[in-house]
């Protein structure tokens, strides 16, 4: 409850004080290096797997605060490669040469379990994913943005599972297309 | 710039985040890896299990194709390798086990064994396995590969014993080895020399007992316990630490439930416990140290699941797990210091009857 209250209570005060008067792009893209801390005690494993790889999106920004983003990730260990593909309502807040975003994301995971055996290579699982999580943008130009850091709650089902993953992304955003102006508050 | 307010906010907002999936930074309790053989479909089922909770959970890819009736599972002490001595295959099957994911694979070609290998005990060190088969009336002896897992059979071996040999039992020395022959109604004991060659002890005639079935010793290697379905009685002998012969302790046999098929002794050593088949409960006996008279705990015979066949200690001797013939389920217990038992809501369902369950460390 706490955290949720503080999660909320972050929300309120940033949608409060930011301001900004720049022109908001009609598409941004984004790709970068992504750690998975991927919960896989419930598939039998000893431990949480930590996981690396990439993270791309692409999001049509509608307004200057609501996208729709379109997210895939793929995370790579020594038994387990995680793959989530998930589209999903995107909302931002932007001031000055700074946004942070929060979004809500459903879709797709896709896990292979790298556990040779005689008659088999591995097992597979596809199953439903949904999340959320929020990050932080720093713009470098008008062109190019650094996204500092990106942090999604993922929930995944497969193996007729459930697994809860957490998700940290960083890299660079591109833009492409102008079409809003930034909203003052 | 991001002022100090907003930073502060931003903070707070990607830090109330990560404290969402807070549970899965977490480290996880430690567990161990439980192995069950399901003979009749040729597959081992994987799991692990919460040292804390004592919770079951399936491994990935589970229950893993094995030999031809795979009867009795042995973990390596290092927990590196599983062997099954696969009954119809007359062989041994060699598993890696994968710590982290908790699977297993099979090692080819399989090692032969004798005919109808129904048994195994491996030494404490992990450096020699005895396996019994039954049709060819003898114990196989391999050395064990430290880093390999391989087997090799050793010099000599196989060596004979009376006809049909069963269960096996081998003292924490390493230096004592004890079968036993239904027909006959004997214990058969083994000398074992460092390399693993067995030198046949004078066998002992048990006329109070008709067929023994199964035997174990306690941990500290001071008592055998065999028990006898036909008589519904558990027998203990005292082991001589020197010579390996067999005094039976005062007043035993002494009577369990009906058809004890099984006989397991806590980890502690204080108490031994006998799976009745038939009556399908526990006899639990408190063992006085210093003359190893059992004595019937108050609680026995304690209930259990339907058929039970083979008990299991978890390595710290919190859980007994049963194997149920009839319920085909793998049942958890957990274990009080007076030696009562409780049952647990932790329990798996294996589909197959189990014959044999190894569990690691």
């Amino acid at each position: 409850m706490l955290v949720w209250g503080v999660f909320a209570t972050s929300i309120v005060l940033l949608g409060s004080s930011f301001a900004a008067g720049q022109q908001v792009s009609r598409w941004d893209v984004f790709g970068g290096y992504s750690y998975l801390r991927f919960d896989s005690t419930p598939l039998g494993f000893a431990s949480n797997s930590n996981l690396a790889g990439w993270n791309a999106a692409v999001a049509w920004n509608i307004t200057d605060a609501l996208s729709v983003a379109a997210d895939g990730s793929g995370h790579y260990g020594n038994q387990i490669t995680a793959y989530n593909y998930m589209i999903g309502p995107q909302y931002s807040y932007r001031w000055e040469r700074s946004r942070v975003f929060g979004r809500f994301l459903f879709g797709k995971a896709q896990n292979n379990l790298n556990i040779v055996q005689p008659t088999r290579g591995g097992f597979e699982s596809v199953g439903r994913a949904y999340g959320g999580g929020a990050g932080y943008d720093r713009d470098l130009n008008s062109r190019f943005t650094l996204r500092a850091v990106q942090v999604d709650y993922l929930r995944t089902g497969t193996f007729g599972l459930a697994q809860s993953d957490l998700r940290v992304s960083a890299g660079v955003v591109v833009h492409f297309g102008r079409s809003h102006k930034k909203r003052r508050l | 710039m991001l002022g100090k307010a907003n930073s502060l906010h931003v903070v707070l907002f990607l830090l109330s985040l990560t404290a969402c999936g807070g549970g899965i930074f977490s480290s996880t309790s430690s567990s161990h890896l439980a192995f069950v053989s399901l003979s009749a479909n040729n597959t081992i089922a994987a799991y692990r299990i919460d040292n804390s909770t004592g919770a079951f959970t399936a491994i990935t890819g589970s229950p893993y194709f094995a030999g031809n009736s795979p009867t009795s599972l042995l973990l390596h002490p290092s927990g590196k390798y599983l062997y099954a001595a696969n009954q119809l295959g007359n062989d041994i099957s060699l598993f890696t086990v994968d710590s982290s994911a908790g699977s297993i694979t099979e090692v080819m070609p399989r090692t032969p064994a004798g005919v109808s290998p129904v048994s195994m005990v491996m030494n404490a060190g992990g450096s020699l396995l005895f396996v019994a088969s039954a049709f060819s009336s003898n114990i196989s002896v391999y050395s064990i590969n430290a880093g390999s897992g391989a087997l090799s059979q050793i010099a000599g071996s196989p060596f004979a014993t009376y006809a049909e040999p069963g269960a096996l039992a081998l003292t924490p020395s390493g230096n004592f080895l004890y079968t036993m022959n239904s027909d006959l109604s004997s214990i058969i004991g083994f000398a074992v020399s460092s390399s693993g060659t067995l030198r046949s002890l004078p066998p002992l005639t048990l006329p109070q007992i008709q067929a023994p079935f199964a035997v174990a010793v306690d941990p500290a290697g001071k008592y055998l316990y065999v028990a006898n379905p036909a008589d519904n009685a558990l027998s203990m002998f005292s082991i001589n630490s020197s010579t390996g012969a067999l005094t039976a302790v005062p007043q035993t046999p002494i009577a369990t439930g009906t058809a004890p098929v099984a006989v397991a002794v806590q980890p502690n050593g204080q108490y031994a416990y006998v799976a009745n088949q038939v009556s399908n409960n526990l006899s639990i006996y408190s063992i006085d140290s210093a003359t190893g008279i059992p004595t019937q705990i108050s609680g026995s015979p304690f209930s259990v699941t339907s058929g039970p066949l083979f008990l299991q200690w978890d390595p710290n001797g919190d859980w007994l797990y049963v194997g149920g013939q009839s319920s085909k389920t793998i049942v958890e217990y957990s274990f009080s210091a007076d030696g009562t038992l409780t049952a647990t809501s932790e329990s798996t369902i294996t589909n197959q009857v189990p014959t044999s369950m190894a569990v690691g460390h």
